[in-house]
């Protein structure tokens, strides 16, 4: 099963004005948190995710980078 | 003792020249002083009508001199800087129509590169080029170390923001990045060191979001032509509140907090690529609120050695932001930068 990490030295709030991974333009004040993706798990995460199905990925992988990241927000969260 | 030279002749018709001596300085002597309080001691025997000036010998640019017609004139010698100071001080005595003189020269060291002076930004020194693509700017002044633009109207736009949308058509001003003389180009690796101070003094007419640092295409109305890399600000309707940070092409990365007062931000480039800006937010008091940096993710800007320019961008917060005639832009702000070579 593939894994993400975060870099939780580098997670900081900010007001960040970018664009976002669809596309659009986001301009938002949050919390920041890089999330790294193993080159070698790059290519296992690509072939779990149809993004045409919307069952994909599959709960158990939403799972990994929905807990780094939420993992990670809790260490910082007020 | 100094020396005397007289000017409008000699003796004539029983009259002389005024005596003048100024203590430790010499008619058309070079001498080296310490940056700060300077003043004179004047012999004036005759005692004739005395006027002390100093000008920067770069420029000619005159130094406020007080007590200029005293016998003790004092005025404050500036920074050496990166590159030195020289300044002519000349003491005249006149009377009975013959006037004599004692000028002499004043160098402050260069600093090195310890304690550099920022280039203060005075969009009305005249080295400035204003682009208004869509003439919003009504007009601009300058006083106290202090930009106010006041602005024509003008309807919410995205491309009033540089982070929304791709084109930019705000009001920008610029002017040739040089470097003790020498012009950076795309291919110069440098840094743009900046102290970004917005006056919210009186809470922000509207949403503006503002932008200062380098590009090699600053009149470019395309945002990622124009490539720009250094930091900016941003202050919401009626607030008093400074959003500061990082700048690179569209995008943003601010720090917002009650308390700052400054930005100070230092943003790389050179090799034909934007480098990444980072920035501390001060408060008044010295404390550091927040520090960041944002990648520029732009290895080739295309610029093949263009000559970059200093640009100061102004626009709105976001793309459904208006801006009432009146409305006004408030900020102080200072630059250097530095190039390196063995890189």
């Amino acid at each position: 099963m593939p894994i993400v990490n975060i870099d939780q030295d580098a997670v900081t709030s900010g007001h960040l004005a970018t664009t976002d991974s669809d596309g659009s333009q986001i301009d938002v004040e949050g919390t920041i948190i890089p999330v790294i993706v193993p080159d070698s798990d790059r290519s296992d995460w690509l072939a779990s995710y149809d993004p045409d199905e919307q069952y994909s990925p599959s709960a158990a992988d939403s799972r990994i980078i929905a807990r780094a990241v939420l993992d990670s927000l809790r260490k910082v969260a007020p | 003792m100094g020396s005397l030279d007289t000017i409008g002749g000699g003796s004539a018709g029983g009259s002389t020249a005024p005596g003048l001596t100024v203590t430790d300085r010499s008619n058309g002597a070079a001498y080296t002083v310490t940056a700060g309080a300077r003043s004179l001691s004047i012999t004036n025997p005759d005692s004739a009508t005395l006027s002390t000036t100093v000008k920067r010998a770069s420029d000619g640019s005159a130094i406020t001199v007080t007590g200029s017609t005293t016998e003790t004139p004092s005025w404050i010698a500036p920074s050496g800087g990166v590159d030195g100071v020289a300044l002519q001080v000349t003491v005249t005595a006149t009377a009975g129509g013959l006037s004599t003189v004692v000028a002499f020269t004043e160098k402050i060291v260069s600093t090195g590169l310890a304690n550099i002076a920022l280039e203060e930004i005075d969009l009305t020194d005249g080295t400035w080029t204003l682009e208004d693509p869509d003439n919003l700017v009504s007009s601009t002044a300058f006083a106290s170390g202090q930009n106010t633009i006041t602005w024509n109207a003008a309807i919410a736009s995205s491309d009033l923001a540089m982070t929304v949308g791709s084109d930019f058509r705000g009001p920008r001003w610029y002017k040739l990045l040089s470097i003790s003389g020498t012009q950076a180009t795309t291919a110069t690796p440098l840094v743009f060191v900046a102290d970004i101070e917005p006056d919210v003094s009186s809470g922000s007419d509207f949403n503006q979001k503002h932008y200062f640092g380098t590009s090699h295409n600053p009149t470019s109305t395309v945002v990622n032509t124009i490539a720009g890399v250094g930091g900016g600000y941003q202050i919401n309707n009626g607030s008093t509140t400074i959003q500061a940070g990082a700048w690179t092409r569209g995008v943003t990365a601010f720090n917002s907090n009650a308390t700052t007062e400054r930005t100070f931000l230092a943003a790389q480039r050179g090799f034909e690529s934007l480098g990444a800006p980072a920035y501390l937010n001060i408060r008044s008091n010295d404390v550091v609120n927040n520090s960041n940096a944002r990648a520029s993710n732009q290895n080739a800007i295309g610029g093949a050695g263009a000559d970059l320019y200093v640009i100061v961008a102004l626009g709105t917060a976001t793309g459904s932001s208006a801006i009432d005639a009146g409305d006004e832009t408030k900020f102080a702000a200072s630059f250097i930068a530095s190039s390196y070579t063995g890189i």
